[in-house]
Parts: C-alpha cells; sequence; structure tokens
C-alpha cells in the first residue's frame, strides 16, 4: 500500500512536485502519466526516500518516508530511469550484493537467485560480467536486482525507456506477474499507450501537480473523443 | 566513532525538512555488517578494474626503479661524457694587439696539450665565444705570461666560463686543474733551482675516509627521498577505488538502487571508505617492494655521493609496522577527501580533475621535507598535518622511533581524519550533491 497525501518538494524556488496525493493498493498498478520534467522521478525519489520532501506525508507499506526511511526502504524495489549495473560483477554477484544488503542469509539468497535466473531466462550469461551486456539482458538484471528481497512494493521509473520490442516484453511480463502475486506497483511513463497496456488506474501529473486521477474508463467517460492520447493533452492544456 | 559520526547524521537530520536535507531518523546508525558488506562488494569491483591495478601496483612497484636507475645514471652519463670527450676551449691575450697566444705563453699551450682532452681554439671575444658556444671556456692571459714566468713574477690568469650552462662550468674546472698543475710545476721548478726541495711547501697530504657504517650512507639517502614517495602512494594510492566507489556509481547509473536499499548512508559510506583506505596502505607498501627491487639491482644508487662505496639499507620489523601506522593516518586523512570530493563529482573524468589539485597537499610537503634533517625541526612542526607524517617517516628510516613525535602526529592526524570523514558523510547525505545535475 503507498498513500501519498499533499506532497510537496522545492528545489530552491521551483516547485518539482506540488501537492500530489494520490494512493495504490496491493494488486494494483497505478500508472504516473505525464511529460518530461513533470515531476515523475522526483515523485518516486521521494517515495523511495532518496529525497526528503518539503512538505506533505508519504506512507510506504505502513512506514512514514519521513519518519522510518530505513523501514521503507526494506519494502520497496526500485528500477530508476536510468538504472545501471556494475560493469566488472556477475548478475549472480550484483543479486548476492543486493541480498546481502537487504538482510537475507546466504541460503535465501542463493535458492532465490536460481529462481529469478530461470523466471527471466537469464542462466546463460548468470556468472558473465555485465559490463558489455545488451539493454533488455541489463534490463533484466536490474529486475532480478529488485526482486531478490522480494518487496511488497514496486517503483519503477520509466523502466521501458529506450528498450526493445521484445525486452518490453519482458518488463510488461514482469509488472504483471507482480501485480498478480499482490505486489503495489506504482509505474511512471510519458508514453501513452504503455500505461493504457498495463495501468489499473493512472494519475497524471503536470508542472508537479496531479490533474486528473482514475481508471481509464473514468478519465474518457466525458469525452467524446475516442483517443487516450486528446484526453491527456485536454487534461494537461487545461492547466 | 560511533558517537560523533552519528552526531553529525542527527544534528543534520534535526535540522528541518529544508532542501537537501535527507530524511535520516532514529534507527539510521552505522550497521557494521552493512560496513562488511560493502567493504566486500567494493574491493572485488575494484580489484577487476585495470585501473587500479595500475594505480594500486604497477606504477608504485616500477617507478622507484626506474626513477632511481634510469634518472641519476643518465644524469651521470651526460657528465661523464663532458669530462672525458674534447673540449673546445680558448686561449685570449689580454690587450695582446698582435701577440699570439702562441708567443705570449707557450708553457700553458703545451700544458694544455699535454694534459689532453682540450681542443684549443683562437678566439676574438671571450665572452661572445663562450655564449655562442663555439668554447665552452676561455684562458685569459697577460702578453708578458711567459716573461713572468720566467722571472719569478706573479701574473694574473682568469678562465672564463658560462655558469648557465652546465657543461661549461664542467670544463671550467678542468681547465683550472690544467692550470692548478702547471702552477705547482713552475713553483717546484724555482725551488729546485734554488736547491730547495718542492716538499718543503706542500706540508700536508691529505686524504678524506668515509667512517659512516655502509647503513648509516644508506639511511641518510633514504631518508632523503622515500617519506615523499611512500607518502604519495599512502595518500593518492587509493584514488581510484575514490572515483570508482561514489563518482563511478552516478555515472553508472547505480547510485539511487544502492540508496534505495536498507542499509543507512553512513554504512554505505564508511565500507566505501575503508576500501580507498586499503587500497591506499597497500599501494604504499608495493612502493616499497619497488624499492627493494631498485636497490637488489643497483646497490651502489644508495650512495649519495659515490666514493662511500656501495650502502645497504633495511628497515627492521618494528621499524615497518611504525611506518605502516603513519601510513595509516595519512591514507585515513586523504582517502576522506578523495571520497567527498568523489561523491560530488558528477562523472569520473570531473572527480579526477577535481582531484588533481590534491597532489600537491602530498607533493608539496614531500618537497618541504626532502632536504631537513628531522633533527632541525622544531617540535611545534609536528602540529601540522601532512608534513608531520612525512618527517615522522623520515626519523623512522634513519631509525629515530621519537614518541612523542609519533604521538603528536597520529594524534593530529586522527583529528583531520574526523573532520574530512564528516565532510565526506555529510556530502553523502546531501541530496543536492547527489543528484546534482
Amino acid at each position: 500500500m503507498v498513500e501519498v497525501k499533499e506532497l510537496t518538494k522545492r528545489f530552491g524556488e521551483i516547485r518539482a512536485v506540488d501537492g500530489v496525493s494520490f494512493e495504490c493498493r496491493p494488486g494494483e498498478i497505478l500508472g504516473l502519466l505525464g511529460e518530461n520534467g513533470a515531476g515523475k522521478t522526483t515523485t518516486l525519489r521521494i517515495l523511495s526516500t532518496l529525497l526528503a520532501p518539503t512538505s506533505g506525508t508519504a506512507v510506504v507499506n505502513g512506514h512514514s518516508v519521513t519518519e522510518d526511511p530505513a523501514a521503507v526502504r526494506r519494502s520497496i524495489g526500485l528500477i530508476a530511469a536510468d538504472s545501471g549495473l556494475y560493469d566488472r560483477l556477475t548478475p549472480r554477484e550484483i543479486i548476492r550484493y543486493f541480498g546481502r544488503l537487504n538482510d537475507l542469509d546466504e541460503g535465501t539468497i542463493r535458492t532465490r537467485t536460481d529462481e529469478i535466473f530461470d523466471l527471466l531466462d537469464m542462466r546463460e550469461y548468470a556468472d558473465r560480467r555485465t559490463g558489455k551486456f545488451s539493454k533488455g539482458m541489463k534490463q533484466k538484471v536490474s529486475i532480478a536486482r529488485t526482486l531478490v528481497h522480494d518487496p511488497p512494493v514496486l517503483f519503477l521509473d520509466e523502466p521501458t525507456a529506450g528498450l526493445d520490442v521484445s525486452a518490453v516484453k519482458v518488463v510488461d511480463d514482469f509488472i504483471l506477474r507482480a501485480k498478480g502475486r499482490g505486489k503495489t506497483i506504482v509505474f511512471s511513463s510519458h508514453i501513452m499507450s504503455e500505461v493504457e497496456k498495463l495501468c489499473d488506474r493512472v494519475a497524471i501529473i503536470h508542472k508537479g501537480r496531479i490533474v486528473a486521477t482514475g481508471t481509464i474508463a473514468e478519465l474518457m467517460k466525458d469525452d467524446v473523443r475516442a483517443r487516450f492520447e486528446d484526453v491527456f493533452l485536454r487534461l494537461v492544456g487545461e492547466r | 566513532m560511533r558517537t560523533w559520526l552519528r552526531a553529525g547524521q542527527g544534528a543534520r537530520a534535526g535540522g528541518g525538512e529544508g532542501p537537501g536535507e535527507r530524511p535520516e531518523r532514529r534507527g539510521e546508525r552505522l550497521n557494521l555488517r552493512h560496513v562488511g558488506i560493502v567493504f566486500v562488494k567494493e574491493l572485488i569491483d575494484t580489484t577487476r578494474d585495470r585501473r587500479t591495478w595500475m594505480a594500486m601496483v604497477v606504477i608504485p612497484l616500477l617507478v622507484m626503479p626506474l626513477l632511481m636507475l634510469v634518472g641519476p645514471s643518465s644524469v651521470q652519463k651526460q657528465m661523464e661524457k663532458y669530462q672525458q670527450q674534447k673540449a673546445a676551449v680558448g686561449v685570449f691575450v689580454q690587450a695582446g694587439g698582435v701577440v699570439t697566444p702562441q708567443t705570449a705563453a707557450p708553457s700553458l699551450l703545451a700544458a694544455l696539450k699535454a694534459g689532453g682532452g682540450f681542443d684549443v681554439r683562437s678566439v676574438a671575444d671571450p665572452a661572445a665565444d663562450i655564449m655562442n658556444g663555439k668554447v665552452k671556456a676561455v684562458i685569459v692571459v697577460s702578453p708578458s705570461f711567459e716573461e713572468d714566468l720566467t722571472a719569478g713574477r706573479p701574473t694574473p690568469i682568469s678562465v672564463n666560463f658560462d655558469a648557465s650552462d652546465q657543461n661549461s662550468s664542467i670544463v671550467s674546472d678542468r681547465v683550472n686543474g690544467v692550470v692548478q698543475s702547471l702552477g705547482a710545476a713552475v713553483a717546484a721548478a724555482r725551488l729546485s733551482k734554488r736547491g730547495l726541495d718542492p716538499s718543503l711547501v706542500t706540508p700536508f697530504t691529505v686524504s678524506t675516509n668515509n667512517v659512516a657504517p655502509k647503513e648509516k650512507v644508506g639511511s641518510t639517502f633514504m631518508a632523503m627521498i622515500l617519506p615523499m614517495l611512500f607518502g604519495v602512494w599512502a595518500a593518492l594510492g587509493g584514488m581510484y577505488a575514490a572515483i570508482d566507489a561514489a563518482a563511478g556509481e552516478k555515472e553508472r547509473g547505480t547510485l539511487e538502487p544502492l540508496l534505495a536499499s536498507p542499509p543507512s548512508r553512513l554504512s554505505l559510506v564508511m565500507g566505501k571508505y575503508l576500501v580507498v583506505v586499503a587500497t591506499s596502505v597497500f599501494a604504499a607498501f608495493i612502493s616499497l617492494i619497488g624499492l627493494y627491487v631498485a636497490f637488489k639491482i643497483k646497490p651502489e644508487a644508495l650512495s649519495m655521493t659515490g666514493d662511500g662505496g656501495p650502502a645497504t639499507f633495511a628497515l627492521p620489523w618494528n621499524i615497518m609496522g611504525l611506518m605502516l601506522l603513519v601510513a595509516i593516518s595519512l591514507a585515513a586523512i586523504f582517502s576522506a577527501l578523495q571520497l567527498a570530493v568523489s561523491v560530488f563529482a558528477r562523472s569520473f573524468r570531473e572527480a579526477q580533475t577535481y582531484l588533481s589539485p590534491l597532489t600537491f597537499l602530498i607533493v608539496v610537503p614531500g618537497i618541504m621535507t626532502e632536504f631537513v634533517p628531522p633533527s632541525e625541526v622544531s617540535a611545534s612542526m609536528f602540529y601540522i598535518p601532512v608534513l608531520n607524517s612525512l618527517f615522522v617517516l623520515k626519523e623512522l628510516i634513519m631509525g629515530v622511533v621519537n614518541w612523542s613525535h609519533l604521538g603528536v602526529t597520529l594524534g593530529t592526524g586522527l583529528i583531520w581524519t574526523i573532520v574530512s570523514l564528516r565532510l565526506a558523510t555529510s556530502l553523502f547525505s546531501r541530496e543536492s550533491v547527489l543528484f546534482r545535475t
């Protein structure tokens, strides 16, 4: 469960996030849809405790991001927009590192690692250094790293940016599978079709403010035009 | 250590919700297990980097042998070349008009010829011909040179050379030698002519003997060069590890997932910090091995004067242990500074640029200590960071263990370590630094 209330983040004079509120329940995928610079990354960084909010509250899996950030970090998996990997380590080593950082014992790490490698079909290159991997392979390692401690909440900041079609499919499958297992997923994107395809509900963010929230059907209800793009542009254009 | 570090974190965390603050709250403390996990990972990661091996092993291992073996011997060869080669010199008759050196100073020309190694040329203008490189030195004599000699009168003679040209100086020394021995021969002839024994005017036969033991000669030389070379590696040997551990994480995009994992930032920084310290100390000791190799190959390089015979040098284990302490103290300060700079930088390249001035912090004190014997250093100097470490290293290499100097040096080192480590941890907690764009 993720509950965000009146979250605000100022950088000097700029309000990158301005009174944002939304909720995401277990088993639900919330799409944070907005253009570049709308405040998606800042919001997800606050929820991951990388940034402190200027005001407002956010509760992740029952823990406040300002009161108990360590507990929040134990509950989340983050794939950031330009997440990278340690070039000189192998997928197995990277996953072990994050398993250990999440206080898992060695036995659990081994079992989980094997499960994940099978799930994502990455046994073949599990022990090769990641430096020369393709983007798709790297993204699988990022996903694997995020899954090792089986967090109840996932924050995915444009996880498909720059990936080819088959790699996008891997990410989509992963997201849908996580939803099936009751994870709370907040997913940011600027691509309408992606949000339409995956998300149960959408929060449209523009210039740091949430301009509309609801299911896609709800958002398109009062609109005679059939395309979601047009709805988005109307909502954003109104501001 | 925990207390002061936590105090630093707490102070910021309590400072409110202003921009640049991080939501550190209770429970966010140093976790030694997390420190260990980060340490092991960074160690594996950095030892797989070729750049680390270059900076940590290859260069420290080779720089001493190369410096010792190639450097001095090439200068020496150049000097030997000028000592043996035929040198162009001139003899000029002061206000001689038409009088040539051949008529004015035949005995001098004969002496130069007998001395060998001179190519005597005629010169029109002594100063100009030296400066334009036609000759390396010019002996100026009076027109009455030969007459004065025969008559037993003192005659003026001057040797002109170019002090800005090392080779000209060498040649002028050789010319002086010829002139001196000609003078001695003339004097001896005069005494014999009067029925006196020439040895009457040489009351002494002087010889100099070096009584210092070989080890002492060796350690004096080592005390001059080793503190700086050892200190440089102790201070900077971990630079690549530091760049990789912070700026490298930013550049690769691995910082965000790492920061979103449970360990506190303090634990993350400490794990990284300890790897940088370990790498630096390791590099310093590799440089010692390089030095041993150099002296195994060429033991005479230890002797400063060359006439002391082959010198030897050995470090007892207890001295090595104390040098290790000083190296750790230096590494502790510099590693924190390097990590602080590295976390501020946005990329690997930027970190390298920002870190290069740090080199001066060790090289300048290194040069300052090079020619100062520790016995002439006032006690207050041992309160100056870095400089004190270098002086203590110098003492240790000479076999002097001064516990108060050592204590003050390590004590101030600890204070500076705390200051620089707090800088590093505070930068690591600042979102404006971590997410600088």
